[in-house]
This record gives C-alpha cells, sequence and structure tokens, in this order.
C-alpha cells in the first residue's frame, strides 16, 4: 500500500545555509511517525516545508500520491494536513473558541459535534471557551494549538515539540491525549526532543542529523541501537 | 454657541473616524501605513464628478464608486503591495507614497486644478433643534454622514467577531504564518481590507466633495487627521480609530472658535507628538505583553 506521506530527497535552504540535504522518509496510514533529533537538526524545517510555509530546492513531498511540494501552505492545509507549529502560536488576541473556529476554517459542514468531541479530549478547554487564548497556562495553550489542528479533521496531524517547555506531568498528558489522537483514526507526524517519550508512542521512528536522516527503523529495532540514539539526541 | 460647535466638531469627526478606521483595517492586516488612502478617495471622486457630468444621479453615482473603488484597492495591493511583501513594510510604505503623488499628478493632468463643485446626496433645509439652550442646527447630509458611519461600524463589528471571513481575518492580523497553516489565504484577505479601505476614502470624498469642494488636495486634511484620529485610538483598535476620529474632531473646532483658526492644524500635529511621548500605544491600543 502507498504510504499517506512520501518525502523524497528534500533539500531545503535559508539562503546560503543547507538545513535540509537530502532527507527521504515515508508516512503510513494510521501510523505515528516520530522525527527526533537535536537543535538544529532540520525537524521543524522539514515540517514547516510539508506544511508549504518553506520551499524545497530540490526533492518532493507526496501526499497521496501528488506533489504538493510547490503547494502554498493555505493549500496544503486544505487537503488535509495541520500542522501544530511549535511554540503553540495560538492566536492570543483571540477567545478559545475562535481559535477552534479558525481551526475549522477550512470545514463547510457543521462543527458542532467536532467542538463536543474536542472539549471531551480537552475537557479545560471547554471551561475557558470564552477567554482569550493569550491569558491561558502554557499547557493549556499548547491543547489549545493541538486542538485547533485537529478540529480541522486532518488526514495527518504534525505535532512540532509538543512537549516543549512543559512540567513532566503535563508532558505525559500530553502524549497520553496523542495516543487517543491516533486512536479515532488520525495518521501523526510527530516532531520531539524528548525521545524516550517518542520512543514509546511511535511506529515508526526517523533520527535527524544536520539535514540528514541517519538512523530509521522500529523503536524496538532501534532500542538496540540506544547507544548511538544516546549520543546523536544529547541523552 | 458651544453645543453647535461640537455638532460641528462632530461632523468633520465622522470623516476622520472613516479616514482612520480605513489606516486601521489595511495596517492591521498588512503592517502598512497607506499613504495613498486620502488620494484614492480623491481619485475616485473625480470619477464620479465624470459620471455626475454625464447626468447619472448622485446615489447611483455614489454606488458605482464605492464598487470601481473596491477594484482599484484590489489592483493596488495585487500589483504593487503584493509583489513587495517579502522585503519590507518599509518600502511598501514608501510605494503607498508614490501612488499618492502619481495619483495627484494624474488628477491635474486629466481634470486641472480648478475647484469643481460636487452635489449633496441629501438637500434640503437643515434640521433646526430650539430650546432653553438655544437653536441647534443639524445638516442632512452631516446626519447622513454620522448615520452611515454607525452603520458601517456596526457591520464591521458583526462581521469581524461572528463570521467566517471576520475571524480569518483577525487571525491574519495577528498571525500571517499561522493563519495560512488553518487553510486561510492570507493575499485575499490583504486584497480584502484594501478593496474596503478604498471604498471607505471614496465614501469620505464622496460625502465631503459639497463642501471642501473637488481638487487634487481635498483629501490631505483627512489623511493627515485621519492618521492622528488612528493614533489616537492607539492604531490597531477599530473601536478607537472611531472615538478618535470624532474626539478629535470635537476638539479641533472647539481650538478653532475659541483659541485660534490658524492653530487648527497645528494642533493635531502637536496632539500626535503628545500621544506619542506620553501614551504610545494609544487610548484604545493595548500594550503588548509577551509571555517569555
Amino acid at each position: 500500500m502507498m504510504p499517506l506521506l512520501q518525502v523524497l530527497d528534500l533539500h531545503v535552504s535559508y539562503g546560503p545555509i543547507k538545513a535540509l540535504k537530502g532527507i527521504s522518509f515515508s508516512v503510513e496510514e494510521g501510523s505515528v511517525t516520530a522525527l527526533l533529533g537535536a537543535n538544529g537538526a532540520g525537524k521543524t524545517t522539514t515540517l514547516k516545508t510539508i506544511s508549504g510555509l518553506l520551499k524545497p530546492v530540490r526533492g518532493s513531498i507526496l501526499f497521496e500520491g501528488r506533489d504538493i511540494s510547490k503547494s502554498p501552505a493555505y493549500r496544503v492545509a486544505r487537503l488535509g494536513i495541520a500542522l501544530c507549529p511549535e511554540g503553540r502560536r495560538v492566536f492570543s488576541s483571540l477567545t478559545v473558541h475562535e481559535n477552534l473556529l479558525a481551526g475549522a476554517y477550512t470545514r463547510k459542514e457543521s462543527i458542532k459535534e467536532d467542538l463536543d468531541m474536542i472539549f471531551s479530549i480537552f475537557p479545560i478547554l471547554a471551561e475557558r471557551k470564552k477567554q482569550l487564548a493569550g491569558t491561558l497556562s502554557g499547557g493549556e495553550q499548547q491543547m489549545l494549538a493541538i486542538a485547533r489542528a485537529l478540529i480541522a479533521k486532518p488526514k495527518l496531524l504534525m505535532l512540532d515539540e509538543p512537549s516543549l517547555g512543559l512540567a513532566p506531568k503535563l508532558v505525559k498528558e500530553i502524549f497520553d491525549t496523542i495516543l487517543r489522537i491516533r486512536e479515532t483514526g488520525v495518521t501523526i507526524l510527530l516532531v520531539e526532543q524528548n525521545a524516550f517519550m517518542a520512543m514509546n508512542i511511535a511506529d515508526m521512528i526517523y533520527v535527524l542529523e544536520t539535514g540528514k536522516v541517519t538512523l530509521s527503523g522500529k523503536p524496538e529495532e532501534i532500542k538496540d541501537r540506544w547507544e548511538i540514539v544516546e549520543k546523536y539526541l544529547g541523552g | 454657541m458651544f453645543l453647535n460647535q461640537v455638532i460641528l466638531g462632530l461632523s468633520t469627526g465622522v470623516f476622520y473616524s472613516l479616514a482612520a478606521l480605513g489606516l486601521v483595517l489595511i495596517y492591521k492586516v498588512t503592517g502598512v501605513v497607506n499613504f495613498a488612502f486620502g488620494n484614492m478617495g480623491m481619485f475616485m471622486i473625480y470619477v464620479a464628478y465624470s459620471l455626475i457630468s454625464m447626468e447619472f444621479s448622485p446615489f447611483c453615482t455614489l454606488l458605482m464608486i464605492l464598487v470601481l473603488a473596491a477594484g482599484f484597492g484590489w489592483i493596488v495591493e495585487r500589483f504593487t503591495m503584493r509583489p513587495l511583501k517579502h522585503l519590507s513594510h518599509g518600502s511598501m510604505l514608501i510605494v503607498t507614497l508614490g501612488i499618492m503623488m502619481i495619483l495627484e499628478g494624474l488628477v491635474t493632468q486629466i481634470w486641472g486644478t480648478d475647484y469643481k463643485g460636487f452635489p449633496e446626496i441629501v438637500t434640503g433645509r437643515p434640521y433646526v433643534l430650539k430650546g432653553n439652550f438655544g437653536i441647534l442646527v443639524f445638516r442632512k447630509q452631516d446626519i447622513l454622514a454620522f448615520i452611515l458611519l454607525i452603520l458601517i461600524s456596526l457591520l464591521l463589528f458583526i462581521f469581524l467577531k461572528y463570521t467566517r471571513l471576520g475571524i480569518a481575518l483577525r487571525t491574519t492580523s495577528e498571525d500571517e504564518e499561522t493563519a495560512q497553516l488553518m487553510g486561510i489565504n492570507t493575499n485575499f484577505i490583504s486584497s480584502m481590507v484594501w478593496m474596503m479601505g478604498a471604498s471607505i476614502a471614496a465614501l469620505i470624498a464622496f460625502l465631503s466633495a459639497p463642501r471642501t469642494y473637488v481638487s487634487p488636495v481635498m483629501m490631505i486634511h483627512y489623511q493627515i487627521e485621519g492618521f492622528t484620529a488612528a493614533v489616537l485610538g492607539g492604531f490597531t483598535s477599530i473601536p478607537g480609530a472611531i472615538f478618535g476620529g470624532l474626539v478629535l474632531g470635537v476638539l479641533e473646532n472647539i481650538v478653532a472658535t475659541y483659541i485660534s483658526n490658524e492653530l487648527k492644524t497645528t494642533f493635531s500635529l502637536l496632539l500626535i507628538v503628545m500621544i506619542l511621548l506620553i501614551r504610545p500605544e494609544g487610548l484604545f491600543g493595548k500594550t503588548k505583553v509577551r509571555r517569555v
């Protein structure tokens, strides 16, 4: 079966600086795929390029078999790829409810049931519905950012460092949430620095190092080479 | 009499409010202060002048002009702003200055520099209110302008608060990149605010032209005062823009009546300096608080 997303020999540069030097990987439908790596390995760049915010110099991105590497970000979003960006980036001057409406911008049909579903996964957001997103705590903002991506009913949900800057208890909560989302049939592409957590929930892992994939495989296959992984990830 | 001066102040303040509204809308979304705003309206009013000389009724002309202005706004955004977007807001701002001057030159070439009369949409004797406070005079065209301001403000409020496109506009204004991730075509949103802005400029020109006469410099005053009003209101706040315009109109008229007519423009420029020194976020602007 054809994978949902296929990245082939992707090269991306910021001016003269080469951020991605030909990475390839694929994401199977219904799986959780994790991209691991240290700071500056190119994880965020990869997600931004898939979402259309950055344009590759070379290479292709196939989503459901069609090349989306030249599509503008809003078109990619409309095809069913949602990115929950690094640093949450909630719309702080909008209420929680309005943030979710913004997330559902591409949806033509009623989103009432989806809102109920979102509020059952994130009960805190229901409580804070009318509050400005800027007044939420860091953890609540992260949940809102995930919820906002989720309400678009994406086929592929990309999460960029969802655990960044959160207390350990919240990190666990976020990862539990990711597993619950996966149960609803959404394919997930996860970027993480928290390798240990990612190892626990991912079906497939790619380790990035300075713009290249240096190691890939199922968690149990990679576990044997854990020392190597540890070296790459800095513990 | 004082109350009449307030009413007179409000009747010019309405145009300051509308001008501030147009400037703020474009600024909020694109980050550009549109110096061509006034002259876009001025250019459209010359087109309107020609249409009226072709025996179109003022009302019919107004409708046509609003649509034409929107088209004009679209062209300006699509062909001068969007190609420069990747450079800087500064370069876009300079281009609006260029457009401002080009339009002035163009109008002078086509229609000349003579002042031309312009009809009112609603004519007739003004309403007069007598009471123990004295006599108050309300001109019909002023009342129309005031009603339109309220109507536009209300529609804009509903649009921004409750419609899908309005929410898209606010997200684009806050964070364009993330808005794109939501599937929002932010270029379309920019086009939209330029179209709205140009239509508002044309409306100001159309309603004020009977009093100021049609001339290449007719909108310069509204450009400056609209800018001041926007600064007064915080430059990103729509209620601030509306309130700022009305307050400015009244204050200015009081200065003109009780202190000196010559000080009128000086006053508003002085006001900009003072606001920026004392309260740079304006009366309605929010101080940006960032989570570290």
